[in-house]
């Protein structure tokens, strides 16, 4: 999954107009970002990339630079 | 050999309805589109002030004994699945025997368990069954969690009703199990995410476990409550799921191509369709029964194995791959021979969907 597929995904679990998200974007100021918009990155990084991720990595993330970076590089693999 | 079989489920559901469309109105951010797209809920039934465990698993039993060819009288053993008991002590099970009158020497029992409940409970059965303690195994299942959700807390009350059901498995004389073979698997370090932290002997209820506070997600609940981490409880399905399912088909020596449908717990349609996909089961073998219901816990295999079977899905012979998987952790498998429910027989459409009246 290339970066821009990520973002188009993410745009799309957060209910947004594919295009909007960029990568800076900070998690707490994102209206969307919530329970249900969390399992659907979970789920995406599970079904994509194979990696099983744990709240408590995703946490740590501020942007949606830092959910990108967590998804490719710091997942538990399978 | 002695096996145990599945000769007739019955559910039941409480009166009171619990729409999607009531809850956008409680909580405006969330539409009802948004909503059933993610849990794929439509209703949920909420039981009443004053209904319990054991009023809504009378419930179930009795709608069974009316459809099955079986009276109060042939049950020789009753085990209850629940998590919301009526009481401490004494034994719910004990309630319920006397409630539908069944003989007083029938053993019973109440097992705290939640999504993977129905496994333990077929396993139990099996095994009583087999062994020759038992012949007539009243499998019930019943809670209340709605009884454990803050009212402000949206991330659980768009997902659990109430609800029970009642299984009765018969002893045949075959030389294979019907029901199994079966997997466990329990977690204990995962507790945490889900659980209600105080009313047992843990943490007793006080006026501060009763205080509520909001949580980042604007989801309130005090100690008293039920807490729930979605994503921790993904995560632990996402490992286990397959895991168990490999398992069984290993201990049974049959493939995967070999399962003519799979029942998962129905935890909400977002996780099961994950599962599905990421498992490459098709569409037309994978039951989803939960619109009208929502996750009832340990009663969502029974409903949506009686859907299965009023749904036509389920020739005799069938082979059936069930799963739960949740509070605990627990989880369990287990592969289902389907011998057909007397009464059903092939016909297609529901014509049963268990409703409200007992």
């Amino acid at each position: 999954m290339t970066r821009d597929e990520f973002l188009i995904e993410m745009d799309a679990i957060l209910d947004l107009p594919a295009g909007t998200l960029k990568g800076p974007e900070k998690l707490a100021e994102l209206e969307q970002w919530n329970s249900m918009a969390l399992l659907g990155f979970l789920a995406l990084v599970d079904t994509n990339n194979g990696l099983r991720l744990s709240q408590r990595q995703v946490v740590l993330c501020s942007t949606v630079a830092d959910l990108l970076s967590l998804a490719t590089v710091e997942g538990v693999p399978e | 050999m002695r096996q145990a079989a599945i000769s007739a489920i019955e559910y039941y559901l409480p009166e009171r309805v619990l729409s999607t469309a009531d809850l956008a109105a409680e909580f405006p951010e969330w539409s009802v589109e948004k909503i059933d797209a993610k849990t794929g809920i439509q209703n949920r039934h909420i039981a009443a002030p004053d209904e319990c465990a054991s009023d809504m698993a009378v419930k179930a039993a009795r709608k069974l004994f009316d459809s099955s060819a079986h009276q109060p009288g042939d049950i020789d053993y009753l085990l209850l699945c629940t998590q919301s008991p009526d009481y401490f002590l004494p034994t719910t099970a004990c309630l319920i025997q006397d409630r539908l009158g069944i003989p007083t020497s029938c053993g019973a029992l109440d097992f705290n368990l939640g999504c993977s409940g129905y496994i333990y409970g077929l396993g139990l059965a099996q095994a009583l069954i087999s062994s020759g303690q038992a012949s007539h195994v009243l499998l019930l299942t019943a809670e209340t969690y709605s009884k454990f959700l803050n009212p402000r807390d949206r991330s659980v009350r768009t997902i659990f009703g109430d609800g029970a059901s009642a299984t009765l498995l018969t002893c045949v004389d075959a030389p294979a199990p019907r029901v199994g073979p079966f997997v466990y698997g329990t977690d204990g370090s995962g507790a945490r995410n889900l659980i209600v932290p105080a009313g047992g002997m843990r943490e007793r209820r006080t006026a501060e476990s009763a205080i509520a506070v909001e949580d980042d997600s604007g989801n309130v609940r005090s100690r008293n409550d039920l807490f729930m981490n979605g994503a921790e409880i993904f995560s632990f399905t996402m490992a286990v799921v397959p895991q168990a399912i490999d398992a069984v088909l290993k201990k049974a020596r049959v493939q995967p191509a070999d399962v003519d449908l799979f029942i998962f717990h129905q935890a909400n349609k977002y996780m099961l369709e994950h599962l599905r996909t990421r498992l490459k089961i098709p569409a037309e073998k994978f039951q989803v029964t939960l619109g009208h219901c929502g996750n009832t816990v340990s009663s969502t295999i029974p409903i949506a194995l009686k859907h299965a079977a009023l749904e036509a899905r389920l020739r005799d012979g069938a082979l059936v791959m069930v799963v739960g998987f949740g509070v605990g952790y627990s989880w369990g498998a287990a592969l289902i021979s389907w011998s057909g429910l007397p009464g059903l027989g092939g016909r297609a459409g529901v014509s049963d969907v268990g409703g409200a009246a007992a």
